[in-house]
């Protein structure tokens, strides 16, 4: 009876970790370049009273066993790197990816890090940094007196300063691609880091070995769902729901087996 | 005190007992199918009952034995590229280090030496064993065969029993073959779905349905051990042994 506890239990754990997810999910509806996480379950090791195959007397065999399960697990929370929707903001400085690539974010700790948030902004120094002031990589400073920033789908940036007639190169944006982007750890702050599930990062021009395409005053938005999240949480909470029944009902057996002897 | 011991006691104490011990087996079994609702692919546990009885005059002793229900779960659409899903008989073939084990569990990723594996990092096999991807456009065809930028590079290796009832549980969404007299073979008719995966295939209302049920014998059990031990304390009174 104890064992049933335990295992509506592992039940209760599992959903609670599901909504858990989905929350955070949905709480990140409207985060630009936020990619959706997905809990993903397993069943716990079993305990074998009789193993079905067994030889018995007469050379037969046993044709099913006795196994009893103890619950559920969690076996991976998953990133799925689904593309988001493009909203249009005709902001220069807002970059979308049409394909598979990251940005190159440098962070403060001297590490690399990687998003599809192509929100950009300029700091003090005309340099092209993140909402957290972290700089893309390479770095791109804008010069003085621009009035125009054109980013072509290829990566190059050009500004049109005022006074000068040409338009002047000043950068080129690349992107990071992951064999396995499932693989890269979220530290928060829209930025990812490699891991070695996730491979190395290779690095290329937009538009290069399916880094995908640079969009100017385009943002990508969540790939978050909002009625695929809401079925899950349903789905969820009846779950959590029918676990803890089975609990109280283990719970009143054994107060009946309490109460043989008054 | 010994021939009234021998006449009630015994046989009905022995009967009451392997009754509430059915009782506490059937709820962990249904207890764990129900923590179970959400993990894919995975087959929910069913039981029978068996009677032992030796001669006429011994009681006869219940006890129950386990096999898995492999009736198909729900297919759940994800549109997530390494989500598959086996529309009919057969299983995914997965190489862990305990040995070849069996799943319907179709939801895999890539490992960082860009083999297919399992969530658990198990890798999965091809008719040529482990499966490597290294591309960025991964395509899987009804028949299972895997093109990678356009090139196929293997096909999933799906297998299936001729008796699934030797298939035992071996926790991770995986299953193992007990029995040596049960070759694999590849099943005739199947589709892989690629972008669904099979969900779990518990069926809650014949679960709660079941609990009510074990709830209900458990206090049967009880109310009669309750009602024995009233006529036993009587039985004692009267005699005055």
């Amino acid at each position: 009876m104890i064992r049933a506890l335990w295992t509506a239990g592992t039940g209760m754990n599992v959903q609670q970790i599901n909504l858990d997810v989905i929350a955070n999910n949905i709480a990140n509806v409207n985060t630009n370049g936020f990619k959706k996480s997905r809990a993903s379950f397993q069943d716990l090791l079993y305990q074998t009273l009789r193993l079905q195959g067994a030889e018995i007397q007469g050379g037969y065999q046993v044709p099913t066993g006795i196994q009893i399960g103890h619950g559920a697990m969690l076996a991976a929370v998953q990133k799925i790197f689904s593309s988001g929707n493009f909203q249009r903001t005709e902001n220069e400085l807002d970059l979308a990816i049409e394909g598979n690539g990251f940005f190159q974010i440098n962070l403060p700790t001297g590490e690399k890090a990687y998003t599809r948030d192509g929100a950009f902004k300029m700091d003090s120094t005309g340099k092209l940094v993140t909402s957290d002031g972290y700089p893309l990589q390479p770095s791109i400073t804008v010069p003085q007196k621009t009035t125009n920033i054109s980013i072509e789908a290829d990566g190059s940036v050009s500004a049109r300063v005022q006074g000068q007639m040409s338009l002047q190169k000043i950068g080129e944006i690349e992107l990071a691609t992951f064999l396995n982007p499932a693989g890269l750890q979220a530290i928060g702050k829209n930025l990812f880091i490699e891991t070695s599930a996730s491979g190395s990062p290779v690095t290329g021009k937009p538009g290069e070995n399916g880094t995908g395409t640079v969009l100017q005053g385009y943002l990508e938005m969540s790939n978050v769902n909002v009625l695929e999240e809401m079925v899950n949480m349903i789905i969820g909470q009846r779950a959590y729901e029918v676990n803890s029944k089975a609990i109280q009902s283990a719970d009143e057996m054994l107060q009946m087996a309490n109460n043989v002897r008054r | 005190m010994q021939f009234a011991y021998k006449i009630c006691m015994l046989p009905l104490h022995l009967n009451l007992l392997s009754g509430k011990f059915i009782a506490e087996k059937r709820f962990n079994i249904l207890s764990n199918n129900l923590a179970n609702i959400s993990t894919p692919g995975f087959k929910a546990t069913r039981f029978t009952y068996t009677v032992q009885k030796e001669n006429d005059t011994t009681p006869s002793i219940a006890d129950i034995k386990t096999y898995i229900d492999f009736e198909r779960g729900a297919i759940v659409s994800t549109g997530n590229v390494l989500d598959l899903a086996i529309e009919g008989d057969g299983f995914f073939v997965i190489q862990t280090k305990e040995g070849t084990r069996y799943t319907r569990n179709g939801q895999f990723t890539i490992d960082k030496d860009k083999r297919l594996v399992t969530l658990t990092g198990d890798p999965v096999l091809g008719r040529g064993g482990e499966i490597t991807i290294d591309g960025k456009e991964i395509y899987i065809e009804n028949d299972g065969s895997i093109s990678v930028d356009k090139n196929i590079v293997d096909s999933l290796r799906i297998v299936n029993f001729e008796n699934q009832g030797a298939l035992e549980y071996a926790g991770k969404n995986l299953f193992m073959n007990s029995s040596e007299k049960n070759p694999e073979h590849t099943p005739e008719k199947y589709t892989i779905k690629q972008g669904c995966y099979e969900a779990s295939n518990v069926n809650v209302i014949m679960e709660m349905v079941n609990l009510t049920n074990v709830v209900r014998a458990y206090e049967t059990y009880t109310k009669i051990s309750q009602y024995f031990d009233e006529l036993m304390s009587k039985l004692l009174d009267t005699v005055k042994l």
